[in-house]
């Protein structure tokens, strides 16, 4: 990286005119966002294909609460920012996508998405073994 | 694949209960679940309060193709230990063994390249390591394929056996202690015992800043700002982005 490259870095720089670099990443709140999916989802799908996005979450979530990734994710969103400090529902979500990739997955292709197929699973629950239970000490003791 | 994210005090007096299994499939369009019916289990509590639960029922879901798909299954146990006031002190909130299956949007996928099947980390309650085991038998041949080729840091592998496969499982959650005490509840204890000692004791007060008027030598060692680019005002007015905005 070149000298001035790092002083933008870590100075900032003002946003550049078009042309715009396509290593650009729009940084969009979640409020922004859940406003713009009802009214231009194809145009946040497209820019999705022209530029990274990243989705914070909202300033009202002052008990460190997470967004619903797959919201962001079905906008084409590519980074939603989560708190790794509550293991919740949405934390299930980021691991089951990303858990044993190298930290991204690739999204399918369009041709894949409009096809409409019909998927079957069939699956047989045999049991759970070794479940561990704890006990609590015993008063006294 | 699998989760173990708490896990139930048994009480004293109770050597048995029910468990269930409740499976639930997350798509755009919402969620739908299926549950097993409940079995009862033994506890042997010399060995550590480890219980095993059978069920041997068969299920199958059919949806239609999305991106993002995800399957879960959560081990869930019924008991009269719900009643206990220590319960609801210390596992109410979060009671019962979960496991929990999950599944990427693989499932759409699946007739055209092999299909896998995606992980959750597994997360525990008191900050302990656990392990157990489980087994799942999947009639699809692309998860079959799938399931041979995982791996992942939270589960050990993978094996199969007569056509089933079963996985082992080793929990470290001591991460989780942050559930416990939430990072904003420590900033404001850290900010009310800070303003307490610089009260009072006078060592604890910030330093006074140094006069506005007074010589600074260092300023001399900053370096001037870096030239900006020489696109004039006009053109950043102009700067037509709808999303920059936001």
């Amino acid at each position: 990286m070149r000298g001035r490259d790092l002083m933008d870095c870590l100075t900032g720089i003002d946003f550049p005119s078009p042309p715009y670099p396509p290593n650009l990443m729009l940084n969009v709140s979640e409020r922004s966002l859940l406003t713009l999916i009802p009214r231009g989802l194809p145009d946040l799908v497209w820019s999705s294909g022209k530029f990274l996005r990243r989705v914070y979450p909202a300033g009202l979530r002052l008990n460190s609460s997470n967004l619903d990734p797959l919201v962001e994710w079905r906008s084409g969103t590519q980074l939603a920012c989560l708190n790794w400090q509550h293991c919740d529902e949405e934390m299930l979500f980021n691991e089951a996508l990303f858990a044993g990739t190298m930290g991204y997955v690739v999204k399918p292709s369009l041709e894949k998405l409009r096809e409409k197929k019909s998927v079957r699973v069939a699956f047989e629950i045999i049991g759970v073994s070794s479940c561990t239970f704890v006990i609590p000490p015993i008063k006294g003791s | 694949m699998i989760r173990l994210s708490t896990l139930v005090p048994l009480p004293q007096d109770h050597k048995s209960f029910s468990g269930h299994l409740v499976v639930e499939i997350v798509q755009a369009d919402g969620k739908k679940d299926w549950r097993t019916a409940s079995v009862q289990c033994s506890v042997d509590k010399e060995e550590k309060g480890i219980a095993d639960f059978t069920w041997k029922e068969h299920h199958e879901w059919q949806f239609d193709a999305d991106e993002l798909t995800f399957l879960r299954s959560v081990v869930g146990v019924v008991s009269s230990i719900v009643r206990l006031t220590r319960l609801k002190v210390e596992g109410l909130k979060k009671r019962g063994i979960w496991v929990r299956l999950a599944s990427r949007g693989v499932l759409c996928s699946a007739q055209s390249a092999p299909a896998w099947v995606e992980t959750d980390t597994v997360v525990g309650y008191q900050g302990k390591a656990y392990w157990c085991n489980g087994i799942v038998a999947f009639h699809d041949e692309h998860f079959r394929g799938g399931l041979e080729r995982f791996m992942s840091s939270g589960i050990e592998y993978f094996k199969r056996v007569h056509n089933m496969y079963r996985w082992d499982l080793h929990i470290n959650a001591s991460h989780l202690m942050w559930d416990r005490f939430p990072p904003a509840a420590l900033s404001m204890a850290f900010c009310m015992v800070a303003s307490c000692c610089s009260a009072a004791f006078p060592l604890f007060r910030p330093l006074p800043l140094p006069c506005a008027s007074a010589p600074c030598s260092s300023s001399a060692s900053i370096p001037a700002p870096l030239e900006r680019s020489t696109m004039n005002s006009a053109t950043k007015l102009a700067t037509p982005c709808s999303l920059i905005s936001l």
